[in-house]
């Protein structure tokens, strides 16, 4: 009898993680603000009717959902653009919460949490998988606050295992492309596409980015699939244990930037410009929040050694290979 | 359990949910870092409004108190206002209480620690509470609010000043955000360009919180002495990091409860108080009582491990010894003579300089290493008592400022330089580094001296340490005489105290007592009627060359040991008896193998001048403050400068006599001499 308890499981990720894990999990209760309509086919399925950000969060659910097995917090307000008090109260503030209570659960033998590779710190080169940079500056509050959230779950010293999964960059569904809300490099192809007309003029276009910067992205899809697979294999050995769940094959800056011509039928040329203000404002102007350009940059590159040793499926996610679908998006 | 709700406003990255056992109670502290963000700090108030018990938060700018009215920034009061139901407190009670209470103590057990030093505030407004006390000690304070708070290139050095400041830029200063991105650079590199910085930066003891410090570039602090109310671990080792090398810690036991801090510690005397009554001075009061709390040092990084610095004036004893001045060795020394008065005259318009070092002195105690820098001034004694001692002040401060300059950490006055004027109270007033005179160690050395020419001269019997003879101290009320008497009242069997005024005997004797109720003192007003029943003799008068003692009557085998300059007991007197030795100081010697003076100091070898010996030893002890100050001498003192002697090993070398040292063949001489005067007595 395993019995989850999943947060977020109303949101992006969340859809896709709900089916995945209701797969193979006895009974899942899914706790959230508002009830989703989607999970009515899955009959293992319960929905909590639960505010994360109010203090007495622990003392408000019922009883019987502290004899679950698993914890998997995925709740986060994933905006770049949102203010500190939003975003900490979703992230962090949460994310205590969810301590509290699985302090609570006597029978948890475990506690997932899905942070983020944007914990890293652009300005370094390579992020370690099990190991939290001691960050001190940040380019968004999105950034910054998931950082203190896993911060505060590294030093709880919670008794149970803790498992942190930091996804990359969640792009489209692979296999349709669908995706519901533009974000991440969503924003670029929204305003390319927009402004199509104007850029279809223009032999070149300046844009501040590094044309060698990687995306670190993952269909989420994917990213369900592979979070459910460690779930369903974890020995609850170890304490903690981070997982970076990156396509194996992704693509760099000007890679994504031609494909998206291609795509819109563009012909222009992206010229690479360092960070300027002037650029901040065209980009602002034309939907393209700034905190972006931090990301355009970045030098880092992840760690994957645990990844690849425990989830050799991973292999098996290609940009090359899904890349035709993520563009379907732009018709 | 009563649950805490504490909202660091001014941290980042603190936040707990934890149940945290505090003097036998245990609470449920949530605590969540808000980085300066006011609308999170207001949201979670009012979420956990009437949830929590109480509220605590820490970091906030808090009420800046003046003489009329106070400063309290807009936004402050909005969010102490926030809640509706739950008490909120910050912690300001108790620094105000707490924190000048726990600071006077401090000095008043540690004088020495704060003395002489320029004590620099980031910003005074947010520290009102060590600004009062501070003041009151009269350290120059240097306040950096008008950079810290609006980066303006000023300081102010008086709350006079800074109420003026803050009541002029008030209506500025409401209308600022509360931001981090508001404070300023405190690098080294931006010295140059900015005034008040450097100024800031010049100070060696800083005053401020972690809230005000913790965004700031640390690297300022190498070196620094920091006054703090508390020190999280997690800080603590940002500090180690940055070089910072004490801190004082006014609530240091806070440390063991690293969950705790101000605000936490008034939301606990909240909640012992109950809802709806406010937090009283007088609670504080009687938890400090409760809680026995007190400040403390702690050491942060170990000192700065080089060779420790010190430095002394001297000047030459007579005219002879301006002829070893390089120019003026060329004077042979039969020739000399017509040039004395009229170079003595001149030389004494030069200005101080440094004469030369004594390097290689190593402290048995603590290993560490010692360098003394010798300053010389160029007036001969008659100079120094014929000029103005307001000219010879300020070449000696001079001195000391070439001095500070290069490192010395305190400075003795050699010689005749330490009776000039008020022996050295203007000068230390006024030098940038402490000074001392060296008499404590001077007076401690002569009794050592006189001790070990009794033990040579083997007439006295000695039982337990004790010496079943008499002293006799001639000029027992002067003060060093007062000091030998109670110094040797616990050597000696029997005390005879000689002065001219008899109330002040009396007065001397009751005291003697209170030291030793054991002791046996016959008190005169004439040295001659007991002068042939005491072993030693000390005398100490101002007689200018009188005399104070019929030799002639002594007892034969007697030390005498003339302290008095000009002697009391003349070159004459002293050869009209053989068998009676008379000694005039104990120069000692400086720990150390590899000693070395690269001047003459009109001694050989490692052997210095007791006052200069002093110096040293302050400065091995690390205790850089005005040890010896003025014609009097503390009996305390003293004894504890013999103490530290002892320690750092700074021993008795030789005993001095009219004509330099007194050597074994002369002791034993003058032993036979008194034997057989004795036998003929006999």
């Amino acid at each position: 009898m395993m019995k989850l308890l999943v947060t977020g499981g109303t949101g992006f990720l969340g859809n896709y993680l709900i089916r995945e894990l209701a797969g193979f999990a006895d009974h899942i209760f899914l706790l959230g603000r508002n009830q989703p309509k989607t999970f009515s086919d899955l009959n293992n399925v319960e929905f909590v009717r639960a505010d994360l950000t109010d203090p007495q969060f622990v003392q408000s659910l019922p009883e019987s959902l502290l004899d679950v097995d698993l914890i998997i917090h995925a709740a986060a307000l994933y905006d770049i653009k949102c203010s500190y008090d939003k975003a900490f109260l979703q992230n962090v503030f949460a994310t205590q919460n969810m301590l509290g209570l699985a302090k609570k659960c006597k029978r948890l033998k475990a506690f997932y949490y899905i942070s983020t590779i944007a914990v890293g710190d652009e300005q370094s080169f390579y992020l370690e998988e099990d190991f939290l940079p001691n960050r001190k500056s940040f380019s968004d509050f999105y950034s910054q606050t998931k950082f203190l959230a896993e911060k505060m779950i590294r030093e709880s010293e919670m008794e149970i295992p803790v498992r942190i999964i930091r996804p990359g960059i969640i792009v489209g569904d692979s296999a349709t492309g669908a995706m519901p809300k533009g974000d991440g490099p969503y924003y670029f192809m929204d305003a390319l596409k927009k402004h199509s007309l104007l850029i279809r003029s223009l032999p070149y276009l300046p844009l501040p980015y590094n044309p060698n910067t990687k995306l670190p992205i993952i269909p989420v899809d994917h990213c369900a699939r592979f979070i459910a697979l460690l779930v369903k294999r974890d020995q609850f050995d170890g304490q903690i244990k981070t997982y970076h769940l990156i396509s194996s094959e992704v693509p760099s800056v000007r890679e994504f930037l031609s494909d998206i011509n291609r795509a819109l039928g563009l012909k222009v040329d992206y010229l690479p410009v360092p960070k300027n203000p002037l650029h901040n404002g065209i980009l602002k102007l034309i939907g393209i929040p700034t905190e972006l350009v931090a990301f355009m940059f970045s030098k880092l590159s992840y760690d994957k050694t645990r990844t690849n040793k425990e989830l050799p499926e991973i292999e098996e996610s290609r940009y090359s290979e899904y890349r035709e679908k993520l563009f379907s998006y732009l018709e | 359990m009563k649950h805490i709700l504490s909202l660091a406003f001014a941290q980042v990255a603190y936040n707990f949910d934890e149940e945290v056992e505090f003097y036998g109670e245990t609470y449920r502290i949530t605590q969540y870092s808000t980085n300066f963000d006011l609308d999170l700090t207001e949201d979670l108030i009012k979420k956990y409004d009437g949830l929590c018990d109480v509220i605590c938060i820490s970091g906030l700018p808090q009420k800046v108190k003046f003489k009329k009215g106070f400063f309290l920034h807009p936004d402050v009061h909005k969010i102490r206002t926030a809640a509706k139901e739950t008490p909120i407190v910050d912690g300001q009670i108790i620094k105000d209480v707490y924190v000048p209470y726990a600071l006077r103590r401090f000095y008043l057990k540690n004088k020495t620690f704060l003395s002489k030093k320029k004590i620099g505030f980031y910003s005074a407004a947010l520290q009102k509470p060590f600004v009062e006390v501070l003041e009151d000690l009269g350290n120059d304070l240097v306040m950096a609010d008008p950079y810290f708070l609006t980066k303006l290139p000023f300081t102010l050095h008086g709350s006079k000043a800074l109420e003026k400041y803050m009541k002029t830029l008030a209506p500025v200063l409401r209308r600022m955000k509360i931001k981090k991105s508001h404070v300023p650079s405190f690098k080294e590199e931006n010295r140059k360009m900015n005034r008040a910085l450097d100024e800031f930066l010049s100070c060696e003891v800083l005053v401020g919180n972690e809230a005000n410090i913790n965004f700031l570039n640390l690297s300022h602090l190498k070196g620094k002495t920091l006054i703090i109310d508390i020190l999280t671990p997690l800080f603590e080792e940002k500090l180690k990091q940055a070089g910072l090398t004490e801190a004082l810690v006014c609530l240091p036991q806070l440390t063991e409860h690293s969950k705790i801090n101000y605000s936490i510690l008034e939301g606990i005397i909240q909640l012992k108080k109950g809802q709806g009554v406010p937090v009283k001075d007088d609670d504080v009061i009687q938890m400090v009582h409760d809680l026995n709390l007190h400040p403390e040092i702690k050491k942060i990084n170990s000192e700065y491990e080089g060779v420790v610095k010190f430095s002394f004036v001297i000047h030459p004893l007579s005219s002879r010894y301006l002829f070893k001045l390089p120019g003026l060795k060329l004077i042979s020394k039969e020739y000399t003579k017509p040039f004395e008065k009229g170079i003595e005259e001149l030389l004494s318009y030069s200005p101080g300089f440094y004469y030369g070092k004594i390097d290689g002195i190593v402290s048995e105690k603590n290993g560490k290493a010692v360098e003394g820098l010798i300053y010389a001034v160029t007036e001969t004694p008659k100079k120094l008592m014929e000029k103005e001692p307001d000219v010879i002040y300020k070449k000696i401060l001079k001195l000391c400022e070439q001095a500070q300059e290069s490192g010395s950490k305190i400075m003795g006055l050699g010689a005749y330089t330490k009776i000039v004027g008020d022996a050295g109270v203007t000068i230390d007033r006024l030098s940038p580094i402490p000074v001392t005179t060296g008499n404590s160690l001077s007076s401690a050395s002569t009794l050592w001296a006189a001790k070990l020419a009794v033990e040579k001269m083997g007439l006295v019997k000695k039982e337990n340490n004790k010496f079943l003879g008499t002293v006799m101290v001639v000029g027992a009320t002067g003060s060093i005489g007062a000091v030998s008497a109670k110094v040797l009242s616990l050597s000696w069997d029997h005390l005879i105290l000689v002065a001219p005024r008899a109330y002040k005997l009396m007065e001397l004797k009751e005291d003697i007592l209170k030291i030793n109720p054991n002791a046996r003192i016959t008190i005169s007003t004439e040295s001659d009627a007991h002068s042939h029943e005491s072993d030693l003799i000390i005398t100490t008068t101002s007689g200018q060359g009188k005399t104070v003692l019929d030799i002639m009557k002594v007892k034969p085998g007697c030390v005498i040991c003339d302290v008095s300059r000009p002697f009391d007991i003349s070159e004459e007197d002293a050869i009209k008896r053989p068998d009676v030795l008379v000694i005039a100081s104990g120069e000692v010697q400086l720990p150390g193998e590899n000693v070395n003076i690269n001047i003459d100091i009109g001694l050989e070898g490692n052997i210095v001048y007791a006052c200069l010996a002093e110096t040293a030893l302050l400065a091995m002890e690390g205790k850089y403050e005005s040890f010896t100050l003025s014609r009097n001498i503390d009996y305390e003192k003293v004894i504890e400068i013999d103490k530290l002697a002892n320690e750092h090993g700074v021993r008795l070398s030789q005993i001095m006599g009219h004509n330099g040292f007194i050597t074994d063949e002369e002791f034993n001489l003058c032993r036979e001499h008194a034997l057989q005067k004795l036998k003929d007595l006999a």
